[in-house]
């Protein structure tokens, strides 16, 4: 055997792993794609956990738990009912499958039942089923496919599909029958000696400002980076090393609606640095372009070209164990050409939130929330918007948590229902295998 | 390995998702399509600008409310087949309505009869329409299979998928190199 046939025949194994690759990757996203949001909990550096790969397939946090993660949900975030007992295989998948190490799969159950008392109408109950994915990952040494699928039912009340996820849609939407979501599905591949960096591209949540589940956070929904729906189709690089991490992503536009127009594409990033284990603090930066303005997201635009930028600062912080503060300081500026005059909108949106362990799985949550998009205009749409939450949430089983939100809010913001102004009471259940 | 680059390639270059750049032909085709007799159609070779800032046109630059609207409707570059269904959709139209600069002329007229410098105008206030009766504001679809933009010429995977593809592409050629070595 020469060492000619030995090349020619190691390329042409190359060339057909390759292929096997890539047929692979075209079935996963073509066929299976997708995901949505499972946990996302910025607080957890209460544990000394700053960064967010240890537990999550994504660096930047939120989606699918890595085996590590599952394990951490069992010893430091459940309820535990005897001391020092040894979770042994419950945080596995289903509680007890040992899956390969290159696969991780999760499945998501999150339902919701919503009272509304907006203002100056009378009480509106609401069942919603908020969540229910099959989400996976498989990798194959640095390569990863990673992506969920899942289904959002039309609305009880009038049989159209009204539920969440709109933007995420795979399917035709609205239909009477609901639609397949996919919030995301990407590749990647892992790089560095510790494969500290991960760069992928696919559908991925918008790294910006602090990853958390309350995706109708107004600093989520004004930034239009919450992980229901707000991710978008591009390429990113993410970083995650022992005091710095971040991620900037070139953003081609959210191939889910359309018209083209209506397509944003530009840029995002944040990084995060953190001077100790209790304590992060970051910046973020977003700028996209788009031919044409969402009014049906924001009504105060022009149906005309917008630049939209959004520039944040944040902080976790964790003075002692069971207190977690978290905030975030978010400038905004729109700026449109209309009728050949420039129309610029400047304006804020900041949260602070308190997250306070009172005991193991017992979290007692208060966060309050600014809004003023218009600032110093005449217009109409020059005023603040104030919301204040409070919220306990009861990680009470294997898998399973509970969680009660009290939600008031003095007006409206971009991407909130009109039903958002005025009072809501939550009670959500949420299981995973 | 050669194989695999050609393919990446031409994955690439087929499925990504386009955006409508300037093309040339396009003034000329409209003035072709429609039997355009008048003097002087395409206003002393401006006729980009019915689309585009500027004659130099280019990635992102057609943000006139016609040029908006034709790639709303799945214009893409180099499509004359799209562009040429496009004008006969507007032409069907009756009465024509469609307005897209809300200066009370359809569009579709303004063309014909010679008043492209007015259709590069853009008079929709920022309610959309004050400048005039009509204008087209563009309504969000949702989902892969529910975009207008879809049509002869168009990709038929998500532009996410493409890219995906290409990523992996990619790695496996940066994992290819590095076994070389």
């Amino acid at each position: 055997m020469t060492w000619r046939w030995r090349r020619r025949a190691g390329a042409a194994t190359f060339v057909m792993r390759a292929t096997a690759l890539v047929v692979v990757a075209c079935t996963f996203a073509c066929v299976l794609l997708a995901s949505r949001p499972a946990h996302a909990f910025p607080w957890m550096i209460r544990e000394g956990y700053t960064g967010c790969n240890t537990c999550h397939a994504d660096p930047s946090g939120a989606g699918i738990l890595t085996a590590y993660g599952r394990g951490m949900e069992e010893v430091v975030l459940r309820m535990p009912y005897k001391k020092d007992a040894d979770p042994g295989k419950l945080g596995n998948f289903a509680w007890s499958v040992d899956l390969p190490e290159q696969l991780l799969l999760q499945t998501d159950f999150r339902n919701l039942a919503l009272v509304l008392f907006p203002s100056g109408s009378s009480a509106q109950f609401q069942d919603v089923l908020m969540q229910l994915d099959q989400s996976a990952q498989l990798k194959l040494g640095r390569f990863r496919m990673n992506g969920s699928i899942g289904y959002s039912p039309p609305s009880v009340a009038n049989g159209e599909f009204t539920g969440g996820g709109l933007g995420a849609t795979l399917t035709d939407a609205p239909g009477q029958y609901g639609a397949l979501v996919a919030r995301q599905y990407w590749l990647g591949l892992d790089i560095g000696k510790d494969e500290e960096f991960l760069l992928r591209a696919g559908r991925i949540n918008v790294p910006f400002g602090v990853r958390t589940i309350e995706h109708p956070f107004l600093v989520r929904q004004v930034t239009r980076t919450d992980i229901d729906k707000g991710q978008q189709h591009g390429v990113s690089l993410a970083y995650t090393g022992e005091k710095v991490r971040g991620e900037i992503m070139a953003i081609a536009g959210n191939f889910a609606i359309s018209p083209d127009a209506f397509r944003e594409r530009g840029g995002s990033g944040f990084f995060e640095w953190m001077p100790s284990n209790k304590v992060a603090v970051g910046a973020s930066a977003l700028i996209t372009h788009a031919d044409q303005a969402r009014t049906d997201y924001d009504a105060s635009l022009a149906p005309a070209p917008i630049w939209r930028h959004a520039y944040a600062v944040h902080a976790r912080i964790s003075p002692v164990k069971p207190l977690v503060i978290l905030a975030e300081f978010d400038a905004l500026l729109n700026s449109q050409l209309v009728a050949g005059n420039a129309e610029n909108h400047a304006g804020v949106v900041a949260l602070l939130q308190a997250d306070v362990q009172v005991y193991q799985g017992i979290h007692v949550l208060a966060a309050g929330e600014v809004y003023n998009g218009h600032i110093g205009e005449t217009s109409t749409y020059d005023t603040t918007t104030a919301t204040a939450w409070l919220g306990a949430w009861w990680f009470f089983a294997p898998h399973f948590d509970f969680r009660i939100d009290g939600v008031y809010s003095s007006g409206s913001a971009p991407g909130l229902p009109p039903s958002a102004q005025g009072t809501s009471l939550l009670a959500q259940i949420h299981g995973y295998l | 390995m050669r194989r695999l680059f050609a393919f990446a390639f031409a994955s690439v270059s087929l499925l990504v998702t386009s955006r409508a750049r300037a093309t040339a032909e396009f003034p000329g085709q409209i003035v072709t399509d429609q039997k355009i007799t008048c003097t002087n159609p395409i206003w002393d070779g401006n006729g980009c600008t019915i689309c585009h800032t500027d004659d130099n046109g280019g990635l992102g630059t057609a943000t006139k409310p016609f040029g908006r609207y034709m790639k709303s409707q799945g214009l893409t570059p180099f499509n004359d087949q799209k562009l040429a269904a496009l004008l006969t959709a507007l032409q069907n139209e009756s009465p024509h309505a469609t307005d897209t600069n809300c200066d009370g002329t359809p569009d579709i007229d303004e063309l014909t009869s010679c008043q492209w410098p007015q259709l590069a105008v853009d008079q929709c206030g920022a309610d959309g329409g004050t400048g005039g009766d009509g204008g087209v504001p563009l309504t969000v679809f949702y989902g892969c299979s529910t975009s207008p933009a879809v049509g002869d010429g168009e990709p038929i995977l998500p532009g996410g998928a493409a890219i995906a593809i290409a990523g992996l592409l990619a790695a496996v050629t940066i994992r290819a190199k590095r076994r070389k070595r």
